[in-house]
């Protein structure tokens, strides 16, 4: 075979990618070697990218994840094919389910293109049809000269559009060939086309939002981007705002936002009650417009939808009027219209006082259930406004989806919504901390969704990634057990052993604390904190 | 009696002898958790609750290594089905009856992209090149059918994993009838002509061989007697492995990586290849050297005529394929050779013995303790690490199902969940399992399963700091080691955290007290061996 070491001069293709991807202005990636991915791994030491081992392809996934929602720009994973391919798959499709760039390169067998079965190591026949289930796309590289535009496309996919986890497959043979390109040499920009927006259809939105008496904006995660202009833009068309989960965060604490989920009667109310409402890069989901799935989203007078993706336009709930568009270039172009005119200020004193009689309703309608939960995650929030909390499926965070007031855009995210993983916590924490090492990060877990990546501890502490975990231990899957109370059938399968905590901690080399009582929370977390140390943080619920 | 279809399918899967489902509960299985637990609608059926799904498909995937019936794992839509996946390429590659029960989104919601909790593009196109067949189940009535294909294919055809996914509003409705098993299809029977011309092919090889897989797990009895009329060498993959004991002076068990082996496959005249793909995860060169012509016995039409193309290929239940051969070569008398095939055997055995590395030493000296302090019909569950490469020729098992290795997909963290399912199908016989730290960290959170299921389960740990065959891969292909250095938890503390027991054998006696007491507690016991101890040595 034509293979080739970097001592000679000439380089493998395998060997190029990380410098290549460095060049894409990629930081830190996350993978486990195998034998499918040495040659690429041949590459690292030419680069300043940082290597995160985790235990399981499934961390290195979900710590990409938080990654790039922390970061701004996409999570890189490395893994072999096959199961190193199975095992990143649930961690993709949550990516998916939430618009989030996470870029996978993946090995895959030299033959497994026809689909023979030769019982090749790894052997996992057809694995771009599998993985197009969850990516956006899925490029296999067949030749040197292929890799370069396969990461061009790659990340232009990524990142234009809405956004979603991407993968490339290098067969292990392709890996070893020269390459006929020098990475230094590499022109590695890419193009990113925007469409232009027509002048008369903002005019005819901004002749709407001014007649109107109610205007209503409901942000979703497409929203995330264009936080800067929301502020000035809520304000003079005196609009409140509803942020969905994904845009949680966003106006920080401005008295107009109302940072509660659609599925509560006091803020569908408020929808309904709307004369325009102004979506921005939300697809109306299940998981925020009807959690509960009772059918009663109600219906909106007028709806001006904007998405940067065509199918989002028109799902879930029909729209009167549709833009499609970045939201940045959407609220920058609609604020300056808005500004080129006498726009009529509302009133906004008036406004902001309903705020606050909404928030205090929502807080009203959540269930007595989740009160607790709800303690613990805005008592995180009033007191370390700076913190980015990273959720689990678990019932602290069912309950901050539903009401909380986190104080800055992309400090609030968790794995409730879409695609509805357990175990994405513990990882998806330790990625967000190494994306922004200066802000505290507190990943928010129960003891079933524990159990399910504990392992990851492991990888904190190995790389030293002080994250605290705060285990809200309720004796298993407390909210799959009351739902079978609901539908009377006996408990079965949802009360998992809890591991010893403290001990599980200590053999990790890890802090530990147990908060008696929540007046205690703070002063620990505050502890913990200082440390500089991962720590898990446990919280009995019974003793809450 | 009315049933919602869920519990329906409960009864349906208890109609055919299923007794333990493995899973993790969620809202979207509420139904057929239903028929777990009214015993009264639908006969008993056990749940075993694992951390992860990954562990519950692994879990699945032991019982059907144990015992050659279906494992059975029962997910939620979406990430259950995404993270049971690695367990259904592991059955794919390994040819294991495996059924993943899945939940799906409301019916009218498919395909729709409304994000709806656990969406996915379409659930069934993920499992599809993982599996013999993945359907979505429209209407109540498609589940016996779609269940009688499945057993169909566990029991008549090469065994592949099966993945049926039941929708919210299919599994909610009411079912009348009470749907029964339909019968299975029987093996398929070679033809006699092809047994014939096989036999008199055999007849005229001066050094006939025969080589073993998985697909000949059930063929031990009729090929123990072939071997001895033929006077051939069996040659077994690591599935194939105590199909025919692995002491029997005939067998070179588990060995085809060795050169020795190989060296000897390239010298016969004539291959009998029975069940096995002859695939490179067994033998680590890519192609084997073949001199002689290949007969191939194998229920799968597609192996006969791969990388090796056969003389003469054979179509069918290998187990039936030879017996018939035997009846044809009983006059024939091999007998002769015998004593120089035994005698061929034991220098082979001893060249291995004295062409160890020094690390195979180690594991071989761990392997003869095991050898001779636990008991004939222990089973082994192997995760992909050294110490199991080298017990694939360096072990011998008494039976056929006894040891346990990821050959083809090859995912790290199966061995501690496999041994799981195999415990709990065969609990009368000792589980054994054998891991390396870096593998073993991979399903970590399943040894509290174990423990909370009161099981005696031996965890052997290799301990050399991390992922050990890697770091040899980048070492001799001048890569700097990056990312296989992980250093590990305190695993006595661990263990004490996850419910279960410790031991550090620093010495043979502390190994051999450390089996002995993990057989007996009923909860797992991590053995800690480190590679860099003396007493190794």
């Amino acid at each position: 075979m034509n293979t080739a070491h970097q001592d000679n001069g000439n380089l493998t293709v395998g060997s190029t990618v990380l410098s290549l991807l460095e060049k894409m202005g990629v930081e830190t990636i996350f993978g486990i070697p195998g034998v499918h991915t040495i040659e690429i791994y041949r590459g690292i030491s030419k680069t300043n990218i940082r290597h995160i081992t985790p235990r399981h392809e499934q961390g290195a996934g979900f710590m990409a994840d938080g990654y790039a929602r922390v970061r701004g720009k996409p999570g890189v994973c490395l893994v072999i094919t096959g199961p190193g391919m199975t095992n990143v798959l649930t961690a993709m499709a949550q990516a998916r389910a939430d618009s989030i760039p996470m870029l996978v390169i993946s090995a895959v067998n030299p033959k497994s293109n026809d689909q023979n079965e030769l019982g090749l190591l790894h052997e996992l026949p057809d694995q771009g049809a599998l993985v197009r289930q969850v990516a956006i796309s899925s490029l296999k590289v067949t030749k040197s000269a292929e890799l370069i535009p396969a990461l061009k496309n790659s990340f232009a996919k990524m990142l234009t559009g809405k956004p979603g986890p991407v993968h490339i497959e290098i067969p292990t043979d392709i890996q070893k060939l020269l390459s006929d390109f020098n990475p230094e040499d590499a022109n590695m920009a890419y193009e990113i086309s925007e469409d232009q927006l027509d002048h008369s259809i903002i005019a005819n939105i901004a002749d709407r939002l001014n007649e109107a008496k109610k205007p209503l904006m409901i942000l979703g995660g497409g929203a995330k981007a264009c936080n800067q202009y929301l502020y000035e833009l809520i304000e003079i068309i005196g609009a409140q705002a509803i942020t969905t989960i994904n845009a949680r965060g966003l106006l920080g604490d401005h008295p107009l936002c109302i940072p509660a989920s659609p599925s509560l009667a006091c803020v569908r109310q408020k929808i309904m009650a709307a004369d325009v409402v102004l979506a921005i890069g939300t697809e109306f989901g299940k998981t925020d417009f009807d959690l509960y799935g009772d059918g009663g989203f109600p219906p909106i007078q007028y709806l001006i939808r904007v998405d940067v993706s065509e199918d989002q336009l028109t799902k879930n709930v029909k729209p009167n009027m549709t833009i499609k568009s970045t939201a940045t270039k959407f609220c920058d172009q609609l604020l300056r219209e808005i500004k080129s005119r006498d726009f009529v200020p509302k009133e906004i004193i008036q406004l902001k006082v309903h705020n606050q009689i909404i928030q205090e309703k929502c807080l009203n309608e959540i269930e007595s259930k989740l009160r607790d939960p709800l303690d613990l995650i805005l008592r995180l929030i009033n007191h370390f406004p700076e913190a980015i909390l990273v959720g689990d499926s678990t019932q602290p965070i069912y309950a901050g989806n539903l009401y909380n007031n986190v104080k800055k855009a992309g400090h609030w995210f968790n794995s409730a919504t879409g695609y509805g993983t357990l175990g994405y916590a513990i990882p998806s924490a330790l990625g967000a901390k190494l994306a922004s090492p200066i802000s505290p990060v507190i990943g928010i877990i129960g003891d079933g969704g524990f159990q399910f990546t504990s392992n990851e501890l492991m990888t904190a502490s190995d790389e030293n990634i002080p994250v605290i975990f705060i285990v809200w231990n309720n004796n298993g899957y407390k909210e799959i057990k009351d739902s079978m109370k609901i539908e009377r059938i006996f408990p079965v399968g949802v009360t998992p052993k809890p591991p010893n905590f403290k001990l599980q901690a200590e053999s990790y080399d890890l802090s530990y604390y147990l908060v008696e009582n929540r007046h205690d929370l703070i002063k620990i977390v505050n502890t913990a904190l200082e440390t500089e140390m991962p720590a898990i943080i446990e919280i009995r619920e019974t003793t809450y | 009696m009315n049933m919602t279809c869920g519990e329906a399918t409960i009864k349906l899967l208890s109609n055919y002898g299923v007794r333990i489902v493995f899973g993790i509960p969620g809202v979207h299985t509420l139904d057929m958790c239903r028929g777990l637990t009214d015993v009264k609608k639908t006969g008993s059926m056990r749940h075993v609750q694992a951390r992860n799904e990954q562990g519950a498909g692994f879990m699945a995937e032991g019982w059907a290594r144990a015992t050659g019936e279906v494992g059975v794992a029962l997910v939620i839509s979406g990430p259950g089905v995404t993270n049971a996946c690695t367990a259904l390429g592991q059955a794919y590659a390994d040819s294991l009856p495996l059924l993943l029960i899945s939940a799906e989104p409301d019916s009218k919601t498919i395909g729709k992209g409304w994000g709806v909790l656990h969406e996915i593009t379409e659930q069934k196109k993920v499992t599809e090149p993982l599996t013999a067949f993945s359907a979505t189940a429209r209407h109540p009535a498609d589940i016996p059918e779609l269940f009688a294909r499945a057993f169909s294919i566990f029991t008549s055809q090469r065994p592949r994993p099966v993945h049926i996914s039941i929708p919210l509003d299919v599994q909610a409705e009411v079912v009348r009838e009470d749907w029964k098993p339909l019968s299975f299809a029987k093996p398929l029977r070679a033809g006699k002509e092809q047994i014939i011309n096989a036999a008199n092919l055999l007849k005229l090889s001066n050094k006939p061989i025969i080589m073993i897989g998985g697909g000949a797990v059930n063929a031990g009895k009729d090929l123990l007697p072939l071997a001895e009329i033929l006077g051939a060498v069996v040659i077994s993959s690591t599935a194939g492995k105590g199909i025919i004991p692995d002491s029997h002076p005939l067998h070179l068990s588990g060995s085809t990586v060795r050169s020795e082996v190989q060296g000897y496959i390239r010298d016969a005249d004539m291959i009998l290849a029975v069940g096995t793909e002859l695939a490179e995860t067994d033998s680590f060169v890519e192609r084997l050297l073949f001199k002689g012509d290949i007969i191939r016995i194998d229920i799968d039409p597609s192996k006969i005529n791969d990388f090796y193309p056969a003389k003469m290929g054979i179509i069918g239940d290998a187990s039936l394929a030879i017996k018939g051969l035997v009846e044809e070569l009983k006059k024939h008398d091999g007998t002769t050779r015998f004593n120089s095939a035994c005698a061929e055997v034991v220098k082979i055995r001893a060249s291995i013995k004295k062409n160890l590395t020094s690390t195979e030493r180690k594991h071989q000296k761990v392997l003869d303790i095991l050898q001779e302090h636990v008991p004939a019909n222990t089973i082994f569950s192997g995760d992909a690490c050294q110490l199991v490469y080298t017990g694939a020729f360096g072990f011998n098992v008494a039976g056929p199902r006894q040891w346990f290795y990821p050959a083809g997909f090859c995912a790290l963290g199966n061995a501690v969940p496999n041994g799981i399912g195999a415990k709990l199908a065969k609990p009368d016989k000792p589980v054994v399992v054998l891991v390396g730290d870096g593998g073993f960290m991979f399903t970590m959170p399943e040894i509290i399963t174990a423990a909370e299921l009161r099981l005696p389960l031996p965890i052997i740990i290799w301990e050399n700091g991390g992922l050990k065959q890697i770091q040899d891969d980048m070492d001799n292909s001048n890569i700097k080691r990056v990312g296989v250095e992980g250093i590990n938890p305190d695993f006595e503390t661990l263990a004490k955290a996850c419910h279960c027991k410790a031991i550090y054998a620093d010495s043979d006696k502390a190994f051999v007290r450390a089996i002995s007491e993990g057989l007996k507690v009923d909860c797992p016991t991590l053995i800690l061996i480190k590679e860099n101890d003396p007493w190794l040595t």
